[in-house]
């Protein structure tokens, strides 16, 4: 048993001024560990619906989702908090970094939650903003950074604990070509050496491009979902 | 640690609004620091004249006596109860007092007045009466016909010292009785009932005069070394006078008047310190508040990275901790250095109420220093930091009530 991620007849509903707006309809979906997915579509088509419900961030109508062996629904507020902080790493698109912490600060978050020694925290933090490229910035407010190297640090932040799964939306929205080659590059190395699942939301072809698999949504429905052949690491 | 660190960061995220709210708890906790101690250092002032003057902090005298004072009601072997209260941890001096009705009679008029018979040795030593002499000297034990009078009572009678004057009153068995004193001395209190109507004797020209004998006395005061020793001697006096007609009682029911103006004006400072404190809880409300709800997006965010409710709220909490931490500290280090200096240096009034401040016939001296004390400080900062703590709960209580995808969405 290699799934990661099930999701069993999903489907969300949202009230939009009293009426009822369906996001997704009926999606049933696997997810193995170590894969690097885009979930792709228009707007309004669900992806970041489908994000939320995987992320634990939100409850589906119907049906079930499962992250790692947790049904979601069956989780408290509490364990959902857990859930994600010891197996989800997030990449927003608006990199929501914490404006009254450093960029090392930032990073250092969640290790922090975890428990994790100082010493350990500060060795690992270090090493990983200087991989992102942001040597010399630790001591840097978010308002001080660029866009790209904001999200560099969100990006650091979220796989510093070495999660299962990170979930991006539109990590590559923000940041030029160069820089969002470089940040991929780095996504790509992680799930190649240390088998984290990537699961993307976005437009960006090149992320595509990288992708071992792309599920297209239309309608809150699945339309499409391609595996594609990728080199695997030794 | 990174609590504390977010939650101090955080509120000088906004730094004129924190300075502000800082500086309104700071403001509300010196007003009510400096007008708490101000009016406990006037009332303390004008109860220990008040007690000094009159009966003692505690008051020995017959069970009857407060009802009907009559001088037949009094307290025999004075001596052997003054023995035994000397021996009580706390009591400072022992003052025995007689304490009559009486018409005084001079060439120009009479009137009526009240006869305080007295030790001038102990009243030299306690009472502001004996401080405020204005015309001749205090009277002496071995005074045998002297007698202190009240600066109105004199003018109305047209005294002076050395001249005459007939006490008629009646003595202890009922019968009228007289005595021809001369006047040793006129004092001037601000107090219109003992500068119109009191005269002082010394305690044996008393007992001559009412006819009572070397041990006996109508009431004995006590004064204590201070007033939190109240209770205690009261608790060590009354069971060793259970199986007598004599009465332990404290000073507040032998000036009734005088305490009960006392509580209620205690009562209305302390509301108005209250409305202060309410109208400040809602600045801190508003403060705290305002800034959880500009974050919510930031809550979402930490709430998705994995960060617990608990953990967010008691952020909140802490928030407002510091808040209270800093404003209470200023306000208290502000207000308490004010108290301070009027405590030593005395706020004068006088130009603001006159010299003739009076309250329920005790004058109110108009230089009035404030009484700063530890406790006073401790339970205003107690509560001032406590009620910004627990203003607190209601924001940090919100802070987790969002639904994440909304507010990560809205942006």
């Amino acid at each position: 048993m290699n799934d990661l991620i099930t999701l069993n007849k999903v489907t969300k509903e949202y009230r939009d001024n009293s009426v009822p707006v369906r996001a997704l309809s009926e999606i049933d979906l696997t997810i193995e560990k170590g894969e690097f997915t885009v979930i792709a579509g228009p707007s309004g088509s669900g992806k970041s619906t489908l994000l939320n419900l995987i992320g634990g961030l939100d409850r589906p109508t119907e049906g079930t989702v499962s992250v790692d062996g947790n049904d979601t629904s069956e989780l408290s507020r509490s364990e959902l908090s857990i859930l994600r902080l010891n197996r989800i790493g997030f990449v927003f698109q608006a990199y929501n970094l914490i404006p009254v912490l450093t960029a090392y600060e930032n990073a250092e978050y969640v290790l922090m939650l975890q428990g994790m020694h100082l010493s350990e925290r500060k060795k690992l933090i270090l090493g990983l903003l200087k991989t992102v490229g942001l040597e010399g910035l630790e001591n840097r407010y978010p308002r001080e950074l660029s866009g790209g190297q904001q999200q560099r640090v969100a990006i650091a932040r979220a796989i510093a604990p070495e999660p299962r799964l990170v979930l991006a939306d539109e990590p590559t929205a923000n940041v030029d070509t160069k820089t969002s080659a470089s940040l991929l590059d780095l996504m790509e190395k992680l799930n190649h050496e240390k088998d984290v699942t990537f699961l993307f939301s976005t437009h960006d072809p090149e992320v595509m491009e990288r992708a071992h698999r792309i599920i297209t949504l239309r309608d809150g429905r699945v339309a499409q979902d391609v595996h594609r052949e990728q080199d695997v690491a030794p | 640690m990174m609590i504390l660190k977010f939650a101090w960061r955080s509120l000088w995220r906004n730094r004129r609004r924190t300075i502000i709210t800082i500086s309104s708890i700071a403001i509300g906790t010196t007003l009510a620091l400096f007008m708490i101690s101000m009016a406990d250092g006037m009332y303390g002032k004008l109860v220990e004249d008040a007690v000094r003057m009159n009966a003692g902090h505690v008051t020995i005298e017959h069970k009857n006596y407060e009802e009907a004072p009559s001088i037949d009601l009094f307290v025999p072997a004075v001596s052997s109860l003054e023995q035994s209260a000397s021996e009580i941890d706390g009591v400072a001096l022992i003052k025995p007092m007689i304490i009559g009705q009486a018409v005084i009679s001079t060439g120009s008029g009479s009137a009526g007045a009240g006869v305080m018979g007295v030790k001038p040795e102990i009243e030299l030593k306690t009472s502001p009466l004996a401080r405020n002499i204005v015309s001749g000297r205090y009277i002496r034990s071995d005074d045998e016909r002297g007698v202190m009078i009240g600066a109105a009572l004199a003018e109305r009678l047209e005294l002076e010292p050395g001249r005459k004057l007939v006490i008629t009153t009646n003595d202890v068995t009922g019968e009228l009785v007289g005595e021809m004193l001369r006047v040793n001395g006129i004092f001037k209190t601000g107090m219109e009932e003992a500068d119109g109507f009191l005269v002082q004797v010394p305690l044996d020209v008393a007992r001559r005069i009412f006819h009572l004998g070397p041990d006996q006395a109508t009431r004995i005061g006590l004064i204590l070394r201070s007033p939190d020793y109240q209770k205690q001697v009261i608790h060590q006096l009354r069971p060793a006078l259970s199986d007598t007609e004599l009465g332990v009682l404290p000073w507040q029911e032998v000036m009734s008047d005088l305490a009960g103006f006392m509580a209620v004006d205690k009562g209305g400072n302390y509301v108005f310190q209250g409305i202060i404190i309410f109208l400040l809880s809602f600045t801190i409300l508003n403060t705290i508040l305002m800034s959880v709800l500009e974050r919510t997006h930031e809550f979402a965010t930490l709430l998705a990275l994995g960060t617990s409710p608990t953990r967010l709220r008691l952020q909140i909490i802490t928030e407002s901790t510091l808040l209270g931490i800093v404003g209470t500290m200023v306000g208290l280090v502000l207000g308490g250095s004010i108290s301070y200096y009027f405590q030593v240096n005395g706020l004068d009034l006088s130009s603001l109420y006159g010299e003739g401040m009076t309250i329920t016939g005790f004058a109110i001296d108009p230089v009035i220093h404030n009484q700063l004390t530890l406790w006073l400080l401790t339970w205003l900062g107690m509560l001032v930091f406590g009620l910004t703590v627990v203003i607190g709960i209601y924001p940090a209580l919100r802070s987790t009530m969002i639904s994440i995808p909304d507010v990560l969405r809205s942006r």
